[in-house]
């Protein structure tokens, strides 16, 4: 690992200022910037912990509802403190079970719900700094789609890069039409969570539309969600792996009719995948079987599978069925 | 020959703590390079990101104005070993084969580079992180060829030689061609299992200090007299100048059975810096340079008659090995001496790819070659729509088919027979896809489970303190099988004592001499020796005159209080040749898999095995549980991925090369059919480290067809094969 | 004298810290001499005696080496062997004995970090320190210590109940003597104040850390991008929390940070200083137990046979002891996936769920009692 310089800072301000310089980067849980830094893909000079800020400021770090029924998470809030949250559970099971079925135990007790949403890809080839991959080294050709991709996506893909964003939270929050609230060298602004995230395109290390200093403060979920929601994760292990395929939905039937749809999918796609497809497909729907397999071929009508992951794009149309299934039951 | 009784209750067999729990979780215990030592330096290890060609050179100018660096050394620039033999590139070869100068490359002896990942130089300083800081900026210039990575396509070879472990290339019994041409009915499938990499929780690390021309390394190992063998060979020293010391291991399942690369390089750097030199592998240093299981491609063809006897097994093995040396996964022992067929033939071949070597992991051969050889006679079953226990009991052997020779015991009837009933597999309906619970496809699968019980020479000193305590001293290694345990509970028998007057010693070269901690031999070798040490030391104050009743402290104190020691050496006896000597047992599966996503669940394991005497049932009942999770993770998980451009191990961590963990895992109900081995070893064990994973993949394999109707040859069995 | 003085950056404390008592990690400190840094745990392997002693009290001082060769000579290695010769070798002073060597640094404190950080003031002090880095022994006061009760000090954990016992024999103890020249008068956190100001301008390098491991203060001198796990390995010798994969797969690196199982490998230790860290050796004591008692779940894993190999174990232990405080259902499947996140090569994974389950229903059955 490289030397760095440690700086924590304890003022927003200062924080947004700090990191707007090159090679600096921001330190909450540690858990993907640590990890990075040690397989040398990530290489800061500096590193600012935001820490001592959260330490300082209560909201950082806060679950609150807002007077007009929204949630408001603490960017720097735990991944476990947001999981067993009361308020989470009972309106957001979504979010919840995304955050319960993502890494351990002892990673959602020091990983932030602002650090999740920017967690990098896990593609061996960007994990290993011998490989060419256009994410971590531009131009230096991409290992993946000339190698072993069973993991990849085949959503959003382009000829640079086919690599999967690995968040579960941010399905759930793609599904839920989220919002960040971030606070950067020119002030504060407010980004729709299926807008922070990009597609690799020609730029496969261009991930987020970020600029360097934001600092992500919070993120709202909306109120007026269907009650019945859920996250449905497929994966080799039975815990601790991240997913093949995954499904945020949440579904709003009354009288047989779905009224309200929201569905995004993970595990395959190279940004959290919200499909309008598939939630066009539903809306007006009988929830029936004939409903959700339409919706699960809207959804992954794009799909462009590569040598080893074919697989994929029936996996994702089922766990997609199943959990819609599962909701509307 | 059995324990001697007549003073106290048997602590052998009991279920007792393990006597080095406390250490354990205390984080007390100390492993290979945690010992503190004066003044150490750290070292990391440099490995190439080529699978094939050569080091031109590595660029170390920025490296070393990293502050604190010592030394970097490079295959231009380390010393040349005085054992290894000047001008040998490691290339095949008669002159490659002996043990210390097959892998020359990965000790900096030349410049060649046979798999992506090789050592190729050490970065030594003051700390690890300034270590890791140079680590981050060597260059290194490479002349690149192209590599020979794809098994399927790569040629096939007759192996130089077969480790002892797999038996001769080719064994023929009767005439296979006639007896297929016999049958009624038969099987002919290929059957493929992945590379794998161990995986042992303690990477392998060591710790090396010289003293003058004196070496000592405390290594992460399952062989401290092998290691030190090797070592002491490459230096060109006595064997008496290295002492190797492992007082705890963290795990090994074969790859730390003898010295890989590491321990060679930290000793060459502790010379170069004079200063001890730690070294921890990382966990991508794991895959390649210490070792995996090698894939195996097994075509399986079984003839039967209508009633389920076999007229032929044929079964051919082709496993790849590196560029470096030849090593066969013996996946066919099992196939020549677990059914009573009149014509068997098996045949190894190798495949030469670029990826680091093959050794020994849990169950080499038994544990890839069951799952071929139990998934056809499921097959087989279902060919001939014949229960699978009938088909086997219609073929039991009652004699070993390779040579005819009894059976020192064997009580796999009992393993069937007990399993079956625990299990509950009279309520199997046979037909594939009848069994459901809600959503979920039930499947019942069997599958049997073998390992042959070695026992290798050993030695032990066996002490009486003058307080009346004993101290018993084997050079043997604690790996997590529980020696220091089993071992006391021995010597606490014969003695006549309760365990906790002795105390056992283990893991220093300057002990008595005893095997490496591989293929099951630990408990059974050193296990008789200790036996046999505690015995003589009894007879020995008999004979000094221990009146009847009184106590070792009394008759010390009043015969000149010092302490009494007697030094024995153990070998297998004759029955070795007359007496085929396996451990057996049934393993049964229930799986769930969900009929949509094909994840596959499984919420319990029956097993039902013989092996010998338990010496004591608590570490054994772990060790079979270890063996079935092994299982589980070969059946559904574990597979190292390589790039097919590159070489490169894709899958090289803990996330992505998947081991089961607690979630993976269900019941695991384990069942010892109490079975008396008089011919075995002195003390009847016949060993329970591997003989719990044989047989599991298939078990699994097979309860898999049985839940969906798709039979998975392929390993593991993953979401897309039966999606 | 010697060319060595301390390095590394000191921060203010609010409060100086107590002595360290028997039992506790003795606090680290660095050693720099003609550019080659070292440090007081890269001497585990042999018990230390540290001697702090005002500056005129120069041990390598010709007319002072009778006081140390008394020292010297309750060593148990050292009985009958006088000091001869004071050599020069760099860095240590080299102590020949008839047969052996004895390595004597002396180091300078001057700006008194070494003496605050084992709390002494005024007094000269004598800390017995075994080959792991913890204190056995302490003596504090204007009166020199008995040497009877330095050599007793010592062969009490030269002799050490382990199954290995035997092999850490008595011939190759060597004890080595660490003089440290503390002015003892000055106040110390003057001059820690005007060290920090000369030292914040080096980027990325090494400071002195506080980390509060099992309740007690300990000062290492670190470089910002090591790990907790690394501090507490290599810099702080506690060597019971495990490093099975450096990068959060396998949970053997498992301490507690403020009561919470946390993954020391993938955080820098620097972030935690004022955080409460509880190791595996610590954890019986965080949870109340005295003396030799274990934590329950400690017991349990015995019980249970929750181990073989026993490397992921401290990790098992430390994530189990936490997990119980955390909401999860009652079923064991709950417990199976709660531990997912420490992995078990052995796959001792039954008797961990057992272990964990029992400790469990005691607790809940304990709370019905009340
Ligand atoms: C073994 C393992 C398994 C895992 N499995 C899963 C899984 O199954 N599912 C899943 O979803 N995740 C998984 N993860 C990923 C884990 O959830 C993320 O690493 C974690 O959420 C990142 O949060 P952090 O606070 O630790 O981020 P950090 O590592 O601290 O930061 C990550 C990045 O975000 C930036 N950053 C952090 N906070 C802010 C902020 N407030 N504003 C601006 N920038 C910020 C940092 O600069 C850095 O670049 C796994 C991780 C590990 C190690
Ligand atoms: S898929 Fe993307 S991240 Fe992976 S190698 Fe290609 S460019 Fe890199
Ligand atoms: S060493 Fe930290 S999780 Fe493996
Ligand atoms: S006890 Fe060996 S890895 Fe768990």
């Amino acid at each position: 690992m490289i030397s760095f310089d440690y700086v924590p800072v304890d003022d927003l301000r200062a924080a947004s200022a700090a990191g707007a310089h090159a090679h600096t980067r921001f330190i909450a849980g540690g858990t993907t910037l640590v990890d990075l830094m040690r397989l040398g893909v990530e290489r800061p000079t500096t590193v600012i912990d935001l820490n001592v800020l959260a330490r300082k400021d209560a909201s950082l770090t806060a679950v609150s509802d807002l007077p007009d029924g929204r949630l408001r998470l603490g960017a720097l809030a735990h991944m476990s403190d947001v999981a067993w949250d009361r308020r989470v559970r009972d309106r957001y099971a979504l979010v919840s079970e995304a955050l319960l079925l993502a890494a351990s135990g002892q990673v959602r007790n020091m990983a932030t719900i602002g650090g999740n949403v920017l967690q990098r890809t896990r593609c061996p080839y960007f994990r290993d700094v011998t490989q060419a991959c256009n994410k971590r080294v531009p131009g230096s050709g991409c290992g993946a789609i000339a190698g072993r991709n069973r993991e990849q996506a085949i959503l959003g893909t382009s000829e640079q890069c086919i690599a999967t964003h690995p968040s579960d939270l941010a399905v759930a929050l793609a599904a839920l039409d989220a919002h960040v609230h971030v606070r950067g060298t020119s002030g504060e602004r407010v980004i729709p969570f299926t807008r922070l995230h990009v597609v690799p395109d020609a730029h496969p290390d261009r991930e987020t539309v970020l600029r360097p200093g934001d600092v992500i403060t919070a993120i709202d979920l909306p109120s007026g969600i269907p009650a019945r929601s859920t996250y449905l994760k497929v994966r080799d292990r039975a815990s601790f792996a991240f997913a093949l395929a995954s499904a945020a939905v949440a579904l709003d039937v009354s009288g047989g009719t779905i009224r309200a749809a929201r569905v995004a999918l993970g595990g395959v796609g190279t940004k959290p995948w919200r499909s309008p497809e598939a939630e066009r497909a539903l809306v007006g729907k009988a929830a029936n079987d004939a409903a959700f397999h339409a919706a699960a071929e809207a959804a992954l009508a794009e799909a462009r599978p590569h040598r080893d992951n074919a697989f994929k794009v029936e996996l994702a149309k089922r766990t997609l069925v199943r959990a819609l299934t599962e909701v509307s039951a | 020959m059995s324990i001697d009784t007549t003073r106290r209750a048997e602590s052998v067999g009991e279920p007792l703590d393990r006597v080095d729990g406390r250490l354990k979780v205390t984080g007390a215990a100390t492993y290979a390079a945690e010992y503190p030592l004066h003044d150490v330096a750290h070292a990391v290890l440099i490995t190439s990101s080529i699978a094939k060609g050569r080091v031109r050179r590595i660029e170390t100018a920025a490296a070393e104005r990293v502050p604190g660096i010592l030394a970097i050394l490079t295959p231009q620039n380390a010393p040349r070993l005085p054992g290894v033999q000047a001008g040998n590139t490691g290339a095949r070869g008669p002159a490659a084969r002996g043990a210390a100068s097959m892998r020359v490359p990965t000790i900096l002896q030349n410049d060649e580079v046979h798999y992506n990942g090789q050592p190729i130089g050490l970065i030594v300083a003051d700390t690890l992180d300034h270590a890791l800081a140079a680590h981050d900026v060597i260059r290194v210039d490479y002349a690149a060829e192209h590599p020979v990575l794809d098994m399927d396509t790569a040629p096939r070879n007759p192996p130089e030689s077969v480790h002892p472990l797999g038996g001769a290339r080719t064994f023929r019994l009767g005439d296979v061609d006639a007896g297929l041409g016999a049958a009624e009915v038969k099987v002919d499938h290929t059957y493929t299992t992945p590379l794998e990499n161990h995986n042992p929780m303690e990477v392998h690390n060591t710790l090396a200090a010289w003293e003058g021309d004196r070496l000592t390394l405390y290594e992460s190992t399952q062989g401290i007299f092998s290691v030190r063998n090797t070592v002491a060979r490459q230096f060109g020293i006595a064997p008496e100048n290295v002492r190797v010391i492992a007082h705890f291991t963290g795990g090994g399942f074969g790859s730390k059975g003898g010295a890989w690369s590491h321990e060679t390089l930290a000793a060459m750097a502790a010379k170069r810096v004079g200063r001890p030199v730690k070294l921890m592998l990382t966990r991508r240093q794991m895959f390649g340079p210490t070792g995996g299981r090698p894939r195996t491609v097994q075509h399986v063809t079984l003839g039967a008659k209508r009633d389920g006897t076999l007229t032929a097994i044929r079964h051919y093995s082709t496993s790849n090995t590196s560029t470096l040396e030849d090593w066969i996964e013996p996946a066919l022992s099992q196939t020549r001496m677990l059914y009573a067929s009149p014509n068997i033939e098996t045949q190894y071949d190798v495949v030469r790819i670029n990826v680091g070597s093959p050794t020994f992991m849990r169950a080499p051969g038994e544990s890839t070659g069951t799952f071929a050889l139990e998934s056809a006679m499921d097959e087989l079953a279902y060919a001939l729509g014949m229960d699978p226990i009938q088909l086997r009991l219609a073929n039991y052997a009652e004699v070993d088919p390779e040579n005819n020779h009894p059976w020192s015991s064997k009580s796999l009837r009992e393993c069937y027979r007990v399993g079956a009933e625990k299990f509950g597999w009279g309520r199997r309906n046979m037909a594939p896809r009848t069994m459901r619970d809600g959503r979920w496809l039930v499947g019942y699968g069997l599958a049997t489970a073998t390992y042959p019980a070695r026992t290798a020479p050993a030695s032990t000193t066996a002490r009486l303190l003058p307080d009346g305590r004993a101290v018993i001293v084997a050079g043997t290694q604690e790996i997590g099988c529980g020696t220091y345990t089993v071992m006391s509970q021995i010597a606490a028998d014969a003695l006549g004592v309760p365990p906790d007057r002795v105390t056992f010693e283990l893991g220093e070269t300057t002990m008595p001499e005893t095997p490496a901690s591989t293929g099951s031999v630990t408990a059974a070798s050193t296990g008789s020796a200790v036996y046999q040490a505690a015995n003589a030391l009894k007879q020995k104050v008999v004979s000094m005159g221990l009146r009847p009743g009184e106590s070792y402290e009394s008759f010390i104190k009043r015969s000149g209080g010092q302490p009494i020691e007697v030094t024995i050496s153990a070998r297998p006896g004759p029955e070795q040749q007359q007496y085929s000597m396996h451990s057996f047992g049934a393993v049964f599966t229930e799986v769930r898999v969900d009929p949509d996503l094909a994840l596959v669940r499984i919420p319990r394991i029956v097993t039902a095995h013989a092996v010998g005497k338990v010496l004591n049932l608590k570490t054994a009942t772990s060790q079979i549980q270890g063996g079935v999770i092994w299982g589980i993770g070969m059946a559904l998980l574990e597979e190292t991925q390589i790039d097919p451009n590159n070489g490169r191990y894709l899958n090289a961590d803990l996330a992505e090369y998947k081991v089961p963990v607690n979630a993976d895992v269900g019941t695991i109900d384990v069942h010892f059919i109490d079975e008396h081995d008089p011919h075995v070893n002195a003390i009847g064990v016949k060993g329970a480290g591997e003989i719990g994973i044989t047989g599991v993949a298939a078990s699994i394999a097979n309860a898999v067809y049985h839940a969906t109707g798709k039979r998975v040859r392929d390993l593991p069995i993953r979401i897309e094969k039966i999606l | 004298m010697h060319d060595l003085r301390t390095a590394g950056a000191t921060p203010p404390f609010p409060a100086a810290p107590p002595p360290p008592t028997a039992g506790d990690p003795a606090p680290d400190f660095e050693l720099v001499a003609n550019g080659t840094a070292t440090r007081l745990s890269s001497l585990r392997g042999s018990p230390v005696v540290l001697v702090l002693h005002n500056p005129e009290w120069d041990p390598a001082r010709r007319e002072q080496i009778d006081a140390f060769n008394r020292l010297l000579a309750s060593l148990p290695a050292a009985a009958e062997q006088r000091l001869i010769t004071v050599g020069a070798a760099h860095p240590w002073l080299e102590l020949e004995f008839d047969t052996s060597r004895v390595a004597l640094p002396v180091i300078r404190d001057d700006d008194g970090s070494i003496a605050q950080a084992y709390g002494v003031h005024d007094t000269p002090a004598v800390f017995v320190i075994d080959e792991r880095g913890i204190v056995r022994w302490t003596h504090m006061g204007r009166t020199p210590p008995r040497e009877g009760d330095i050599i007793a000090a010592l062969t009490s954990f030269a002799a050490r109940d382990e199954p290995r016992s035997s092999s850490w024999n008595r011939r190759e103890f060597i004890a080595t003597v660490l003089g440290v020249a503390a002015s003892l008068t000055i106040s110390p956190r003057l001059a820690v104040a005007e060290r920090i100001a000369a030292a914040s301008t080096a980027p990325g390098a090494a400071r002195a850390v506080t980390l509060n491991v099992n309740g007690r203060q300990l000062r290492l001198t670190l470089e910002p991008r090591v790990s907790l796990l690394d501090a507490l390995r290599e810099y702080a010798g506690l060597t019971g929390t495990k490093k099975g994969c450096d990068h959060g797969q396998c949970g053997a690196c498992t301490v507690h940070v403020d009561g919470r199982r946390t993954l020391s490998c993938l955080t820098f230790a620097m972030m935690h200083e004022g955080q409460q860290i509880t190791t595996i050796e610590g954890l019986a004591a965080s949870a109340g137990t005295s003396g030799n008692t274990l934590h329950p779940m400690q017991q349990a894993f015995i019980k249970h046979d929750g181990f073989q190999c026993g490397y992921c174990t401290p990790g098992q232990i430390m994530s189990a002891s936490a997990m119980i405080h955390e909401p999860w259902g009652a079923a064991d499947s709950d417990v199976r996936e709660a531990m997912s996140g420490n992995i078990c090569r052995c796959g001792a994974y039954p008797g961990i769920v057992a272990a964990i389950q029992e400790v469990r229903a005691n607790a809940a059955d304990g709370e019905h009692g009340q």
